[in-house]
């Protein structure tokens, strides 16, 4: 199948998606300068939970209609409508119903690194916050991998594993439940 | 008494509040990173932030929920220069400039430092705790409460911080990463 095809098929087909992933941020240097990780839910369109791990893990979950971001460093929770809060972000992106080449010219890159290569470049510059986004599919049409870059020549690069396709994810996933001594912030 | 011989920062031992604070303030090099929150009644945004200060320069970085760097502020004797993601530059006299434009939000931007470190500067003290560190600090009709400290080497350091200013502004700080002095 053409990348393109790959892409249509993905975002047409794949109801749920649960995944560990891994996340890097590299500077113009190639320097990584911040490493991140933990698990996914998403139930599309519009649900998902991103739980970081580690003791300042943050954690994300939207509901379809509004987003929790919960710091625990800063022992509290912003909730904001969904639209406004992860615009360009994976979440956002693997999560939204829109279909992308609306937003982004899409070429198709071929097979490298066993994955197939699909390069998504902003339409109208940069209001996405990156210049380009790359997605990878396995040979099973699963997105496994996502880079992005931005004017600051950073890399944004999330690796997917142990990915699982339209299996049942109880929906208390997608609902936030506020820790003790914690204050929620709210528009 | 005990006499003010310089003390390396990452000493064990704790020191006392009238001593730390002259060590403090006499580092020119320190780097404070970690995850804020700017409250209005209007909106409230999250962001990384990292400020690395040096004699002759202060550098700013704010990042988004992914680590990215969203926008970027060096100051130096001679200005102000600010680059976003979008690609954007800006110069301007001074940081509070730039910082308003990037945050929407008129922050006093030059007392930023002395809140991180939890030092007094041009501040009136309205309450401290028992080992004389601030709780609360008044500058203008800002005021900053220090919720928790944490030990870095021989000095006590701000780890939660919540400034609340005028029109319902707050800037809540949780500084997770201190290096004082020169990196190595």
């Amino acid at each position: 199948a053409s990348g393109l095809d790959m892409l249509h098929h993905f975002f047409q087909s794949t109801h749920t998606i649960t995944a560990q992933f891994s996340q890097e941020v590299a500077n113009h240097n190639g320097q990584i300068v911040k490493k991140a990780g933990g698990t996914l839910w998403i139930s599309r369109p519009g649900k998902f939970r991103w739980d970081y791990s580690g003791p300042n893990g943050q954690t994300i979950v939207s509901n379809g209609l509004k987003v929790w971001l919960y710091e625990p460093a800063l022992q509290q929770v912003t909730v904001q409508p969904l639209g406004k809060a992860l615009g360009s972000t994976p979440a956002a992106l693997i999560a939204g119903n829109d279909d992308l080449s609306q937003r982004f010219n899409i070429s198709d890159l071929g097979v490298k690194n066993q994955l197939h290569w699909l390069l998504l470049r902003p339409k109208n510059g940069q209001d996405q916050g990156f210049t380009a986004l790359r997605l990878g599919f396995d040979t099973a049409g699963i997105l496994k991998e996502m880079r992005m870059e931005d004017a600051f020549q950073q890399e944004t690069v999330l690796h997917f594993t142990h990915v699982e396709i339209n299996h049942a994810i109880p929906s208390h996933e997608f609902q936030f439940t506020t820790p003790a001594g914690v204050d929620v912030l709210s528009q | 008494c005990a006499t003010m011989t310089p003390v390396h920062p990452n000493t064990s031992r704790v020191l006392p509040t009238v001593e730390r604070n002259q060590v403090i303030s006499s580092l020119k090099y320190w780097r404070a990173s970690g995850e804020a929150v700017l409250s209005t009644p209007k909106q409230n945004e999250n962001f990384g932030f990292r400020w690395k200060q040096s004699p002759q320069l202060q550098e700013l970085s704010i990042y988004d929920p992914l680590g990215r760097t969203v926008a970027r502020i060096t100051v130096e004797a001679s200005g102000a220069h600010l680059e976003t993601i979008t690609g954007e530059h800006r110069q301007a006299r001074n940081l509070s400039t730039l910082l308003s434009m990037v945050l929407h939000v008129e922050l006093p931007a030059a007392e930023l430092p002395d809140w991180m470190l939890g030092l007094r500067g041009n501040t009136s003290t309205i309450s401290n705790n028992a080992s004389g560190l601030p709780n609360i600090l008044r500058s203008g009709p800002w005021q900053v409460h220090y919720l928790q400290y944490t030990p870095v080497g021989g000095l006590t350091m701000p780890k939660l911080l919540q400034a609340n200013g005028p029109d319902g502004i707050a800037l809540r700080m949780a500084i997770t990463q201190w290096q004082m002095g020169q990196a190595e």
